[in-house]
């Protein structure tokens, strides 16, 4: 029995660490053009700003159980099949990608405007500032972002769990409620709450020392 | 050499557009201290902002060493601003970098090598006198240490030119003063040009060599700072002047009665830019005109290490001579202002 609650964390922190990772790649790109391109910033283009801020509010408003089902053919055609723990990235990536967008534009945007200033004061490229200044600058907000992206998917990985996305959630549903084990249940509760406690405590920590290091705190 | 033709700058606000500056027309002479002083909002940042193009001007032309930079694209831009360096008013370093990596940045940004950038922090940490302070994050730093890493900053690639925008706007009387005399002392040992912003007169009093006055976007007067200190001619430069020079603690002191009004002659203040030029003068003229003078009030200053002397003298005598006197202490290069005539 020990070895199905191993095998199913392990799903889930799977699961979720690549579908995080995943949306990293494509959030924080996605969240520098959306500050980048405000108006008095280093690439100012309304169109492009208008248009990636209205199709990360679309997929942000969509909730994540009717996402979930509407991508099930995309992850088919994707992954070659709807269930399983690979099966379930698609859907939490896709859902992580606009979350971290904002949170990371939110990051960005607390930068002083002086610094981007003095930067292009010294003859910094619009790519120099980004790479040097502008991620360097919200490493801390962009690190608490992610953690919180992370955390968050947790909890939505159960839900995937109930379209047999495997992992906690999936044991959930089929253990503990359609058989009724009522136990199980609660054993997959109490490891979901320890897992959010013990990466968010971890991020947190992470993020005080930066901003220690940094003489911000 | 940096000469300014016909800039005007106009800001799309949200209230109609808004003109930040002009008819701005100035010459910068090569090596040397330029000050611009005016009140807040009057556009000394839009002017400043406007040398390096991180403002493009709307009409007008700047020409740095004959080649005009508003027809720049960026690219060029951002090689002319490596030759250039700036300082601001918070400084605007990156908390993310310690002291030697902030000064390493525009070295970085240039493609400058490795050891080159080593040997370079090397040579500026004692500059600004931060030798043991290599290793701290900015953060931790105080408004001084700050703007002296914003100096060494600007210093990194060896630029012809430095711009200061109220550089010592955020800082105290004494750190302001140390500030001051690393900027003087940078300009001396590398001739660079160095255009400074300030709304505060006994900077531009301190270490500049000429001045532009700024007030509402126009350009008022602009001139060699012991001429403007000798003879200012708007009202509002007097007034300038007028507080850096203890004008007011005069004034009280005639209203007071503790300098006396004559009851016949003239009460006027003369000013003088370089050594003794002011008590030969007056006995000169004493002998010449057959006038007196009486000396109420002396006071030595200096403009930047020139020094600067205001005497309140009472003329009496005949109308006429006194007169004469007064011509031929103008016609002498020496400031005179009549304050009282009975
Ligand atoms: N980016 C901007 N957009 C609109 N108006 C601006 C902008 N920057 C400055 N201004 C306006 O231009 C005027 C001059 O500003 P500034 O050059 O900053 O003055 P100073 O530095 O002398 O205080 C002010 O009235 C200010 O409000
Ligand atoms: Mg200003």
């Amino acid at each position: 029995m020990l070895d199905i609650y191993l095998q199913t964390t392990w799903e889930t922190f799977y699961m979720v660490l690549v579908a995080t990772g995943l949306a990293t790649i494509v959030g924080i790109p996605l969240g520098v053009i959306l500050i980048i391109t405000e108006k008095e910033h280093i690439y100012p283009n309304a169109f492009i700003n208008k248009m990636i801020g209205a199709l990360v509010n679309i997929f942000r408003s969509i909730p994540f159980i009717i996402l979930l089902v509407a991508l099930l053919p995309f992850t088919k055609l994707l992954i070659g099949t709807r269930i399983g723990t690979e099966a379930a990235m698609v859907p939490l990536t896709v859902a992580a990608i606009p979350f971290l967008a904002r949170v990371i534009e939110t990051a960005l945007k607390e930068i002083d405007k002086g610094i981007i200033e003095a930067s292009r004061a010294m003859g910094a490229s619009p790519w120099q500032i980004i790479r040097r200044v502008l991620l360097p600058e919200a490493l801390p907000g962009i690190l608490l972002g992610i953690i919180i992206t992370f955390v968050s998917l947790i909890g939505y990985s159960a839900m995937a769990g109930a379209v047999g996305g495997g992992g906690l959630g999936d044991l959930a549903i089929r253990e503990g409620y359609q058989r009724n084990h009522q136990d199980v249940t609660w054993i997959v509760v109490t490891i979901l709450v320890v897992m959010v406690q013990v990466f968010q405590s971890f991020g947190d920590w992470t993020v005080r020392k930066i901003r220690e290091k940094r003489g911000l705190i | 050499m940096i000469e300014i033709n016909n800039l005007k700058k106009v800001y799309p606000g949200h209230k109609g557009p808004m003109i930040a500056l002009q008819d701005v027309n100035l010459k910068i002479p090569k090596g040397k201290i330029f000050g611009i002083i005016g009140p807040s909002g009057a556009g000394k940042s839009t002017l400043i902002r406007t040398i390096n193009m991180l403002e493009r001007p709307t009409e007008g032309n700047i020409f740095i060493e004959g080649e005009d930079i508003t027809q720049y694209n960026e690219k060029k831009l951002r090689v002319l601003r490596k030759q250039m360096g700036m300082i601001f008013q918070h400084f605007n370093l990156l908390t993310s970098r310690t002291v030697a990596e902030n000064i390493a940045f525009p070295m970085e940004i240039a493609g400058v090598s490795k050891d080159n950038i080593k040997a370079k922090i090397k040579e500026l940490l004692p500059l600004v006198g931060l030798e043991d302070k290599a290793n701290t994050y900015v953060s931790n730093l105080s408004g001084g240490q700050k703007q002296r890493v914003g100096i060494a900053r600007a210093l990194a690639n060896n630029p012809k030119i430095l711009l200061c925008d109220e550089a010592t706007s955020a800082l105290d009387p004494q750190t302001t003063e140390a500030i001051l005399r690393l900027l003087n002392d940078i300009n001396k040992r590398f001739g660079l040009t160095i255009i400074l912003i300030t709304h505060e007169m006994h900077v531009i009093k301190e270490i500049c060599d000429d001045v532009a006055f700024i007030d509402s976007s126009r350009i008022i007067e602009s001139n060699s700072v012991t001429e403007v200190f000798t003879n200012p001619q708007s009202s509002i430069v007097k007034d300038f002047v007028h507080s850096v020079l203890n004008g007011d603690k005069q004034e009280r002191l005639i209203e007071e009665g503790i300098i006396k009004v004559p009851k016949r002659g003239m009460l006027v203040r003369v000013s003088f830019v370089g050594q003794s030029a002011g008590e030969p003068l007056v006995s000169e003229v004493v002998r010449r005109y057959n006038v007196d003078a009486n000396i109420l009030f002396g006071n030595i200053d200096t403009i930047k290490e020139t020094p600067f002397g205001t005497l309140i003298i009472e003329l009496t005598g005949e109308k006429g001579n006194i007169e004469k006197a007064i011509e031929y202490i103008q016609s002498k290069n020496v400031g005179i202002e009549v304050l009282h005539s009975a």
